[in-house]
């Protein structure tokens, strides 16, 4: 359904009341399920104050040769319980929102679905089961939308972000597909990410080269196209992303980009980064002669 | 000797400023880059080992090691050479964490130290693309796959220092005349033209010798260079006394360059050729071809008895399969008028 919606830009609708019994459900141990919440009500963990900060790892399963064969997903729990969900090799998880972890998979077996667990509850639920093949999904910080970027089943064309109401359950294309600049080659990998006050909600399909940056104004619904050659970006505020030099392999630059495509260095020779949520978002940069911090 | 003591020879000064080498397009539009990191020793024997925890299965440890042993086999240059030891500092990892939208990432090097290349595992799902499959996975590769060799090679461009071949750059002359390819259609996966290439091309090669020098005064340079070369051509009584015989001793090097690396490198076994013009002709004619040395030094020699007033220069063509410039020595001339005390020559007579 969503695939067409990417083709149309339409509207259209799906209720998690509805949603089939999972074909082949996950083995999932250390939480409860919540089968008798609605996901609206469940998904309100995202706005919660007093949050766990749960500690995520996603650990590699490999066969005899070396093979990714999926992954375990292990979060830990208010409860001093732990979750621990195999996932196969197309599956994701997000950084946590409020005291929501959202988490999915697409599988031969049970098509995409999208999970969350209430760190704090120890409660988990499916909240969405998209059509298309599910990449990515992250929750907004009223926990009321469920924002996820797809491929199309047939030949893994980018079918943009779509937002499912998780109240309604309506379902609405808020990001149209990227379209592939050509000098960037094949979208390898997307990534889904907040700015640092959740206001807007940043698409980003990166290829070897560079990344290419879309932007949902989530109040407006505008949405903006960074045009400034990048590689993934580190963070972003309401007028600047924090991103990774582009093309010419590492060590790189962090870049300061403002959103008419106007970019500066903030830092050289930088071996990784990273974004501090306690700190206000302060980043946190290794250079090949020491740590730095920048400010947002 | 002495039927020509009335003559003097002259050794024609070079030109007063050196050339400067000329690099082509490709070659200046793919040079390193400013974020290409600093180089290792000439030669420099770097070792890797396998990262604890991500440690690459059986096929792709193959991969990686025959990548090591053709970047040092196809070098060309006095580049780094890589060697697997379990004991190394440098490491490289099978493994899932790395930078969004790759498949092999080098996130560190710090020449001289130490290098970390990390690439991803089998079966990882890419947007575009679905499950990564690298070639060396299965005993047939299949349509699409990554050959782990190529791209192995590739991340060890990046050690070297080489960055990605920029849009700038093209077209090159030949798709296969890179490895470090980055903008589209980037990584090449089977069965498109070198996917499997395991060598470095050309122009990678280019880059190499530009910021390492050529393995040895006698290795070709990369036909995507084109650099200016200097002749210089000295004289002096044949040692074996061959009746009215001279030695000339040509010397073939790179010439002043904006590339300070190779400007004055030495120039060995190459085709140079003794030419003379006749008093009062206008035509220089191959007389001898020069024999090289080979020593390191450039430098060529022949016997030639000299008439009097004739002009001799070294020449150098630009040889086909090769990055290198002609040249022509000055004209050494005989009967020159003004006379040189200095001048070894004088006394020959």
């Amino acid at each position: 359904m969503i695939g067409s919606l990417g083709l149309a830009g339409l509207l259209a609708f799906a209720f998690f009341s509805a949603l089939p019994a999972s074909r082949a459900p996950l083995s999932i141990a250390g939480a409860t399920t919540c089968e008798a919440r609605d996901a609206a009500t469940f998904a309100r963990a995202a706005s919660d104050h007093d949050v766990w900060q749960a500690n995520v790892v996603r650990q590699d399963l490999t066969g005899d040769r070396g093979e990714l064969t999926g992954y375990v997903l292990t979060v830990g729990l208010s409860t001093g319980r732990q979750l621990s969900v195999p996932q196969p090799p197309e599956s994701f998880v997000a950084e946590q929102v409020g005291n929501l972890v959202v988490y999915g998979h697409d599988s031969p077996a049970t098509g995409s679905e999208v999970h969350a667990v209430d760190v704090r509850s120890g409660c988990h639920q499916l909240i969405a089961r998209p059509e298309d093949v599910v990449r990515s999904a992250v929750i907004d910080a009223g926990g009321q939308n469920l924002y996820v970027h797809s491929v199309s089943r047939a030949g893994r064309s980018d079918q943009g972000v779509a937002r499912h109401d998780l109240s309604s359950g309506q379902v609405e294309q808020v990001i149209q597909p990227i379209r592939r600049d050509p000098a960037l080659g094949r979208g390898w990998e997307t990534a889904l990410l907040w700015n640092l006050t959740g206001t807007a909600l940043a698409v980003e399909p990166c290829t070897m080269m560079a990344c290419q940056t879309r932007i949902l104004d989530v109040a407006s619904g505008s949405v903006r196209d960074i045009r400034a050659e990048h590689g993934p970006t580190i963070a972003f505020t309401d007028t600047n992303l924090f991103t990774f030099g582009a093309g010419d392999g590492w060590p790189t630059e962090v870049l300061k980009i403002d959103f008419h495509g106007s970019a500066q260095v903030v830092a050289s020779e930088v071996i990784s980064a990273s974004v501090s949520r306690r700190t206000a978002g302060e980043l946190m940069i290794e250079t090949i002669s020491g740590m730095r911090t920048v400010t947002p | 000797m002495k039927n020509i003591a009335a003559i003097r020879y002259i050794i024609a000064v070079a030109a007063a400023v050196a050339c400067v080498a000329s690099v082509p397009n490709v070659s200046e539009a793919a040079s390193p880059t400013s974020n290409s990191g600093g180089s290792w020793a000439r030669n420099q024997l770097v070792e890797y080992r396998w990262r604890e925890g991500d440690e690459p299965p059986s096929w792709m440890a193959a991969a990686i090691n025959h990548a090591a042993a053709r970047s040092t086999a196809t070098r060309e240059a006095k580049a780094a050479r890589f060697s697997y030891n379990p004991a190394a500092v440098s490491w490289i990892a099978y493994t899932n964490d790395m930078a969004r939208g790759a498949i092999g990432w080098t996130p560190y090097k710090d020449p001289p130290n130490d290098f970390r290349v990390k690439l991803r595992k089998q079966g990882y799902v890419l947007d575009d693309v679905g499950p990564l499959e690298w070639c060396q996975f299965t005993e047939v590769p299949t349509p699409g796959c990554f050959d782990a060799e190529m791209i192995a090679l590739h991340e060890l461009g990046h050690v070297q220092g080489m960055g990605h071949v920029r849009r700038s750059a093209y077209p090159l002359p030949n798709w296969t005349d890179s490895v470090m390819h980055g903008y589209p259609p980037g990584v090449r996966s089977h069965p498109r033209e070198g996917w499997d290439q395991d060598w470095f091309g050309p122009c990678d090669v280019a880059r190499l010798q530009l910021k390492y020098e050529p393995l040895l005064p006698s290795t070709r340079y990369s036909t995507c260079l084109s650099l200016k070369t200097k002749l210089d051509l000295t004289a002096r009584p044949d040692p074996a006394e061959v009746e009215g015989g001279i030695q000339f001793t040509a010397t073939l090097k790179i010439a002043g360059s904006e590339n300070t690396v190779l400007a004055g490198d030495a120039i060995d076994d190459r085709r140079v050729v003794l030419q003379r013009r006749r008093q009062g002709g206008s035509r220089w004619i191959d007389q001898v071809v020069m024999t090289p040395l080979d020593d390191g030094t450039g430098r060529y020699r022949a016997i030639a008895v000299p008439a009097p007033n004739d002009k001799w220069r070294a020449r150098f063509r630009k040889p086909g399969g090769e990055g290198l410039r002609a040249t022509s020595s000055d004209p050494y001339v005989l009967g020159d008028e003004n006379e040189d005390p200095d001048d070894p020559l004088v006394d020959f007579y």
